[in-house]
């Protein structure tokens, strides 16, 4: 049974949809992300399961019970904000007891709890200190614990990371994880850092405009993406103009043209015309001398190289006019190339997704997402 | 499987914050907008029927339009001489290394928050037809006659009002960005050129706030054209003498003069703003400017100068507080220290005493009340009924206080709400024209808190209205505060609307020292002024405590 359910939830702002028709189930001890751009929807979604706006359309569930009139203080939700939010005038350890105190427990128990929650976030030497003399790491942990403390039925995080430094947005994303796997509490977490959201959710859900995209996990989002949207947001790709043609029902394959070769490829369903097909820079090789020819490969000439240490990113103009990133692990200095230099740009067609020709539907998904899902 | 469930989009809920605006509203409507709306009418009204002829008359007699020349001369000369003074002053002050600078500020703050006729008074005393200046001038053979006059108006208005300019232009000319000045010197303009072609646009938009502050305060001001006027007129004096006049009352007439008085300090506040919006610049101030360390003859030239206007400016309240403490005989000052006044007025006045301070507390304790939740529904329930609020609330802000007195006074001095005579009134009049203060220093706060952190007391289960209390309203505590003590000084000094408002019963200090100076008493004036200067001391000494020498937002 799902702990967290959001039924065909829409919410509007005068006659704008802030999130259209969202429906998540979310099961309990889940790490579910909410990542989108800036506008997405995923504050607005966030804040109105916390109660903090009132839906138009469909209902929240948490658990068996329904949550559309339950006001926000009555939710049982840990919330840690982008702001932290620590309350100024209380120390930290009244700042952590603030819930428990609202709560009634009793003395004792809110001491022990408070100490507790201060260990686990590593802040117990600070526990008389005043939130205005802590660094921006230290009080997204006072916020995080007093979150954890009250021992919630959701915790929700709203950006929770962005307002620190590069460092410490690494350090405190692995502890975040790590925290919420062991004290298995249920967690929707709302960022637009994609690379956020692959690394600490077990699944995400995509959102634009108000709307879901794409609902899996991290792998699945980042190989198979349903949508030109989807597979533009996370990582990047490349997308080239392409023709399909000749659908055979009978062996679901058709041929496509890309740039001045006809590839076989196999389809989800029958198309014919334009598409377009995307695949990832590292997805794409730069073919070597020596290697044999069984792959398709596209030519072109080589306009930018970019050396970055561990990968170095070639942009190469295709004989069609169009631009591809490859992105190329150098191993050494006889494999660089140079500005002006000619490519032969080779892949596989089973890594890459095929779209219609507005990018809004996936005619041809990854090849290798059936032994992907065994992971 | 999907339900369409009907919309909900116009949910009306009675909760705390409703309350809280439709009783705001409510009160607003009774207290400001029905008294406003009265005048109003009155001034429509002769003779039974529905004319012009109030307004005619105002412009057909010399006694009443020669007032509104007299009014609008006062007050450009003095907003000149302010600005003169006030400027460089805020120049020197903010550049350049003068020392004492903390105790010379709080003289500066001093001299603005001090009973407005306490320096007409002194002044009086100083350059009156027999006043020592003006002994001394006439002995050494410069004609002075005495103060008395409109050049006296101007004299005491500018010596009390130049802080406005001077507090305004300094905090502008601490967030002009060091490297836009640095740019221009490398421009090749320099010096002088720079400060009016660079500084001085760039401060244009504060020093215009700054400057209409003190043409309103010299407008409007009741006491000092009162004690400095002797026959010559302007409006607000216009406005008291026609509504309680020896002649019998002409409420009609005192409602034109009031509703012209309302309609000029409003267009004024419209120009200035509309002004200002076409002229102002975003300035972070990354790098402010640095104070430079002058050589030392200029800096004690320098010195010199600030000196001078500030403890020119600080003399009259000096001088009460000295003459309170010497012996009289009738109107005459002896040389022998004596505690004669200050036992007088504790045996003749201590009523008017006790009622200052009760009147002001409570209307502190409502303002703060009123600061606190009014600024909320504001800022963080934003309606059309809570900018309505808001903007209702700010009308006062423009309203000259013999105003509001006479509109308080024709709205309820009849059956179903009479007020008049009571204490109430009085009350009432002191939160409306101050409260625009305290919600616009409220509001200033509660912009700078955190909107999340009610989110993160409420989502720990604490509901919004304790949560309120419990984060929200502590955080705005000490800024509300601040600035209702403020209120509170200029309450405790207040005059305009007291004396409209007052009967024997309910007479406060200020009134007191009013009628004692008429009657030449000066002694008595002099001890009861320095009660309220020591009062306002001991106040700025609290504000500057709590706001840990934030510096004071007037």
């Amino acid at each position: 049974m799902a702990q967290i359910t959001i039924d065909h939830v829409t919410k509007y702002f005068g006659d704008a949809k802030g999130v259209d028709d969202a429906h998540i189930d979310i099961g309990h001890g889940e790490f579910f992300t909410l990542l989108g751009p800036s506008g997405c929807g995923k504050t607005t979604l966030l804040r109105t399961l916390a109660g903090f706006y009132q839906q138009e359309e469909g209902s929240i569930y948490f658990g068996e019970k329904c949550m559309d009139s339950e006001p926000a203080h009555k939710r049982d939700i840990g919330m840690v904000f982008q702001n932290y939010a620590i309350f100024p005038h209380l120390t930290v350890f009244e700042n952590v007891a603030y819930g428990l105190r609202a709560r009634k427990v009793s003395k004792q128990d809110i001491e022990r709890r408070v100490s507790e929650a201060l260990e686990v976030v590593e802040l117990s030497a600070h526990r008389s200190k005043q939130p205005a003399q802590m660094s921006g790491g230290q009080q997204q942990r006072i916020a995080l614990a007093r979150a954890i403390v009250i021992h919630p039925g959701l915790l929700l995080m709203d950006e929770p990371l962005s307002n620190l430094d590069a460092k410490l947005r690494l350090k405190m994303r692995s502890e975040i994880r790590a925290l919420q796997k062991r004290l298995n509490i249920t967690t929707i977490y709302v960022t637009h850092d994609q690379e956020e959201a692959l690394a600490v959710s077990d699944r995400i859900a995509v959102l634009n405009q108000g709307r879901i995209q794409q609902v899996g996990r991290p792998h699945e989002i980042y190989l198979n993406p349903v949508n030109r949207f989807v597979a533009n947001f996370i990582g990047s790709t490349n997308f080239i103009d392409t023709e399909i043609m000749g659908y055979d029902p009978a062996t679901k394959k058709a041929n496509m043209r890309i740039a001045e070769q006809q590839v076989s490829v196999p389809l989800d369903r029958a198309y014919n015309g334009k598409a377009l097909f995307s695949i990832r820079p590292e997805q794409l090789k730069l073919k070597k001398a020596n290697t044999d020819s069984e792959v398709p490969s596209v030519v072109g000439s080589i306009t930018e190289v970019t050396f970055l240490g561990e990968k170095v990113e070639y942009l190469i103009d295709l004989k069609n006019g169009q631009t591809v990133q490859v992105n190329d692990h150098a191993v050494s200095y006889s494999e660089l190339r140079g500005v002006g230099q000619f490519a032969e740009v080779c892949f596989h067609v089973s890594d890459a997704v095929i779209f219609d020709e507005e990018g809004k539907e996936a005619i041809k998904s990854n090849g290798n997402i059936s032994a992907a899902q065994a992971i | 499987m999907a339900i369409s469930v009907p919309r909900k989009r116009f949910k009306f809920r009675l909760d705390f914050w409703t309350v809280v605006t439709l009783v705001s509203l409510g009160l607003v409507m009774i207290l400001l907008v029905y008294p406003l709306f009265n005048i109003l009418i009155t001034s429509f009204i002769s003779e039974g029927k529905w004319d012009i002829s109030n307004y005619q008359s105002f412009f057909k007699y010399k006694h009443y339009y020669g007032a509104l020349f007299n009014s609008f001369l006062v007050s450009s000369l003095t907003t000149l001489f302010a600005c003169l003074i006030g400027i460089p002053l805020a120049y020197v002050m903010t550049r350049f290394n003068i020392p004492f600078k903390g105790l010379i500020n709080i003289l500066i703050i001093l001299t603005l928050l001090s009973p407005p006729f306490i320096g007409a008074y002194s002044w009086i005393l100083m350059m009156g037809n027999n006043g020592f200046i003006t002994r001394f001038l006439n002995e050494i053979g410069i004609p002075f006659k005495s103060i008395y006059g409109l050049h006296g108006m101007v004299w005491a208005f500018t010596m009390q009002f130049y802080p406005h300019i001077y507090l305004y232009v300094s905090g502008a000319l601490k967030t002009v960005d060091r490297s836009l000045e640095e740019a221009s010197e490398n421009l090749g303009i320099h010096g002088w050129r720079r400060v009016c072609r660079v500084t001085l646009p760039l401060i244009l938009p504060t020093l215009s706030t700054g400057a209409l502050m003190v043409f309103m305060a010299s407008f409007a001001d009741f006491g000092t054209p009162m004690l400095l006027g002797q026959g010559v007129k302007v409006l607000p004096i216009l406005a008291y003498e026609e509504f309680i006049s020896e002649m019998g009352t002409n409420p009609a007439m005192a409602s034109t003069i009031s509703m012209i008085l309302l309609l000029i300090t409003t267009s004024l506040l419209f120009i200035q703003r509309y002004v200002i919006s076409k002229k102002t610049f975003g300035m972070s101030s990354m790098r402010p400017p640095a104070v430079v360390k002058l050589k030392r003859p200029v800096r004690i030239l320098a010195t010199l100068f600030v000196a001078a206007i500030v403890l020119t400016s600080i003399i009259p309240q000096a001088t009460v507080i000295t003459t309170s403490f010497i012996k009289t005989n009738g109107p005459v000052f002896t040389n022998q220290f004596s505690l004669d006044s200050y036992k007088e007025v504790l045996y003749r006045v201590p009523k008017s005493i006790l009622n200052t301070f009760t009147y002001s507390s409570m209307a502190i304790v409502i303002m703060v009340a009123a600061g606190l939740l009014i600024s909320y529904v504001v800022v963080r329930r934003k309606s059309k009924l809570t900018s309505l609020l808001d903007s209702l609330i700010m009308i006062p802000y423009v309203m000259p206080g013999t105003v509001l007195g006479i509109s308080l006074i024709i709205a309820f001095n009849k059956p179903p709400i009479a007020l008049t005579g009571t204490w109430v009134i009085l009350v009432i009049a002191y939160v409306v024209r101050k409260l625009p203060y305290t919600l616009r220093s409220s509001t200033a706060i509660l912009y700078q808190i955190d909107k999340s952190v009610e989110e993160a007391s409420i989502s720990l289960g604490v509901p919004p209205m304790k949560t309120f209390f419990k984060t929200t309203a502590i955080l705005m505590l000490p800024g509300v505060m601040s600035g209702a003590i403020l209120s509170w000084v200029t309450t405790i000094n207040e005059l305009s609307s007291t004396i409209v408002l007052y009967y024997g019963a309910t007479s406060t200090i200020t009134v007191n020292i009013y009628s004692e100076v008429i009657n030449a008493n000066f002694g008595t004036a002099a001890a009861l002024a320095s009660i309220l200067s020591l009062s306002t001391i001991i106040s700025l000494l609290i504000v500057n405590k709590i706001s840990g020498n934030r510096g004071f937002s007037l």
